[in-house]
């Protein structure tokens, strides 16, 4: 047997040997280029350096209300959404709400590439962490474009509603148990978030009409949520959007209620304290308690609502923000709040918990932890209450 | 006698052959190389339309966010003030125009420099990188970055932080940049307050060998606690002008009006007036 082993070694490295002669030896043209290509190839072609999903860990919080809108989308190093989600386990939080480009997903019509997708639920469940999913951004073949037709990312009307539940229908089949929620569209009432269309809370019914049923065929248990309005005081008519409570009426009106199971809310609290009164003609964190009695009016009162943005911001450049002390103290309180006052709220998620590239504007004043990973102080208020 | 060896034949053969290869390998790469060069894009030479159309209208129109002092800001009366403010107007005149400001928004001022709906913006801005494709940016004319400020009769310089305590605003980039210090400085102990004005007193109180803000901040505590002093700086923050990138003749017009002030002490005073009182 030993024998037989040296004897093909030999063979083997004689083989080798004879093949390196011939190729040093060789004044061929097509060889040498040969040679230099599959070196280029070799050294442009450096293998990924591996990031596994690690084993299974379970979240350690004493308040499971606690969660933060994540910003993965755009973070391409693997290591640094492991270590992101880790933060976030660690903080206390068993929630995270991110958003998942559906023009990243889909770039062809029928053409899925859920890669990064993957990444992100992999690691979040593996860190124990329960996924909202946000779906948007519309790709270029969904909606009109080329010169004369210059659309943005957030165009859409009703041509592209059966396209974007086709890809509705796709994520929840994809992701079937591992994520639990989607949220259909993002701040519909702000001409922005509409394409810079007119807002038009009957488009948006129509939207969820079109979204809700493909969810539910490709998975009865996920929960679908509408709304995810953006809190504003805009007036009537406005270029710029459509007040929030006057959107979710207007929803209703058009016969919105069948097509979401709970309705994502967004509720910054700008420069007031966490329990400031609620009004309809005031900003703050508590707004998100009209929005419920506008669902108890309309007969919606058992649907649970989903906070999927809120938090303060610490930016000395923006006149909507306030100290980093107070940011902290409205936080912790925000989070109390809603714990003890809301038993309709499912979860409250901060935003951000971080970006993977400063923004170089107030926005960067949003985060729990900084681009280098640094966590603020507010990470490790957080962390202390939510753990102990 | 020499011992010259002429070719034969066959050698001369073989160096025609290489010196054929190698004519055809030089070919090939001046066939790329010339392709590249053909279809680059060409950039023609900038022609800045922006200057002299400011100087046809006899104003400069300046953005600025209003809310953020002492840089800019506008007063009881309804009127813009600030170092800002002041900056743009001392430069105008110099320049013989008019200066008109437009209130931005921070997170909309490069948008709407983009948008012409501006000359220049001239708001505590910091230069990016990322935004040179589209932006150019003057030299700087204040360094906002972290300094410590110490007790007036503390002779150290502090250059070494071992075994001190710094005194900072909590969850303020001097904090950041006090607690990333504390990871590498021996014994360094961090201690959070409120506001920046609970820091000052601190180390006044002898709670604290220093306190870490930034420049603007650090300045007007100095001014409003004589037992304070600046001590060493710790990181560089420049506030340049920022113009769009077509407008060279205009930027090169405001470098000429910053050195002037900052040659004749103009920048200077308009400093420690909006800072040292």
């Amino acid at each position: 047997m030993t024998r037989r082993f040296t004897f093909y070694v030999s063979r083997l490295t004689f083989y080798v040997s004879r093949f390196t002669q011939y190729v040093l030896a060789s004044r061929r043209l097509t060889l040498r280029l040969f040679i230099v290509l599959v070196f280029l190839w070799a050294v442009e072609s450096p293998p990924q350096p591996i990031v596994s999903v690690p084993p299974r860990q379970e979240v350690h919080t004493a308040h499971p209300i606690v969660g933060v809108h994540t910003r993965l989308t755009d973070e391409v190093e693997p290591w640094k959404v492991r270590k992101t989600l880790e933060l976030v386990r660690e903080m206390g939080s068993p929630w995270i709400v991110e958003f998942f480009p559906w023009a990243y997903s889909e770039p062809n019509k029928g053409e899925f590439q859920w890669d990064h997708a993957d990444l992100i639920v992999e690691h979040a469940r593996a860190q124990g962490l329960t996924v909202i999913a946000r779906i948007g951004l519309v790709p270029e073949w969904a909606r009109p474009h080329g010169p004369g037709h210059e659309t943005t990312w957030n165009y859409i009307d009703e041509s592209g509603y059966d396209d974007l539940g086709d890809f509705v229908y796709e994520f929840v089949r994809h992701f079937r148990g591992r994520v639990h929620a989607i949220i259909a569209w993002n701040e519909p009432n702000l001409t922005f978030e509409w394409g810079f269309r007119p807002v038009d809370p009957q488009g948006y019914a129509d939207l969820l009409r079109a979204v809700y049923p493909r969810a539910k065929q490709a998975d009865p248990n996920m929960i679908v949520l509408g709304g995810a309005l953006a809190p504003t005081l805009e007036p009537d008519p406005s270029p710029n959007g459509m007040n929030d409570l006057a959107f979710l009426q207007k929803m209703y009106d058009a016969g919105a209620a069948p097509y979401f199971d709970a309705l994502a809310a967004h509720s910054y609290g700008l420069q007031s304290p966490a329990d400031e009164l609620p009004a309809p003609d005031r900003l703050n964190f508590r707004r998100v308690e009209l929005a419920r009695e506008v669902m108890v009016r309309n007969g919606d009162a058992a649907k649970p609502i989903y906070v999927t943005e809120a938090g303060w911001n610490d930016s000395p450049r923006w006149n909507q923000s306030v100290r980093p002390a107070p940011r902290i103290d409205y936080t912790l309180a925000a989070y109390q709040w809603a714990e003890e006052h809301w038993p309709w709220c499912k979860v409250v998620a901060m935003w951000a918990f971080r970006y993977p590239a400063a923004m170089n504007s107030y926005h960067d004043n949003f985060v729990f932890v900084g681009v280098d990973f640094q966590p603020r102080p507010i990470y490790t208020r957080i962390q202390q209450w939510a753990t102990r | 006698m020499r011992n010259t060896q002429y070719p034969t034949p066959n050698t001369c053969t073989a160096r025609k052959r290489m010196c054929l290869k190698w004519a055809m390998v030089m070919v090939v790469l001046a066939a790329i190389v010339s392709a590249d060069v053909l279809t680059a894009e060409r950039t023609p030479l900038m022609q800045d339309k922006t200057w002299p159309e400011v100087q046809k209208r006899g104003a400069i129109y300046v953005g600025l966010d209003a809310g953020f002092l002492p840089f800019a800001g506008i007063d009881a009366a309804g009127e813009f003030t600030g170092i800002d403010v002041e900056l743009a107007r001392e430069l105008a005149q110099r320049m013989g125009l008019r200066t008109e400001f437009v209130q931005i928004g921070a997170d909309r001022l490069y948008d709407t420099l983009l948008a012409k709906q501006c000359d220049v913006l001239i708001s505590a801005l910091t230069p990016e990188a990322s935004r040179l494709n589209h932006f150019a940016f003057s030299a700087p004319y204040f360094d906002a970055g972290l300094v410590l400020v110490v007790p007036a009769t503390t002779a150290s310089k502090l250059d070494d932080l071992k075994g001190r305590t710094l005194a900072v605003e909590i969850g303020s980039e001097g904090d950041a940049r006090a607690r990333w210090l504390a990871r590498r400085t021996v014994g360094l102990r961090v201690l959070g307050r409120d506001t920046p004005g609970e820091a000052m007193q601190a180390v006044e109180a002898g709670l604290a060998d220093a306190a870490l803000t930034d420049t603007a901040t650090a300045r007007q505590s100095v001014a409003a606690h004589p037992t304070l002093r600046l001590g060493p700086r710790q990181t560089s923050s420049p506030y340049v002008f920022a113009v769009r990138n077509d407008s060279p003749d205009l930027l090169r017009a405001l470098d000429r009006g910053l050195a002037q002030v900052k040659s004749d002490g103009a920048l200077d005073s308009l400093l420690a007036r909006w800072l040292d009182k």
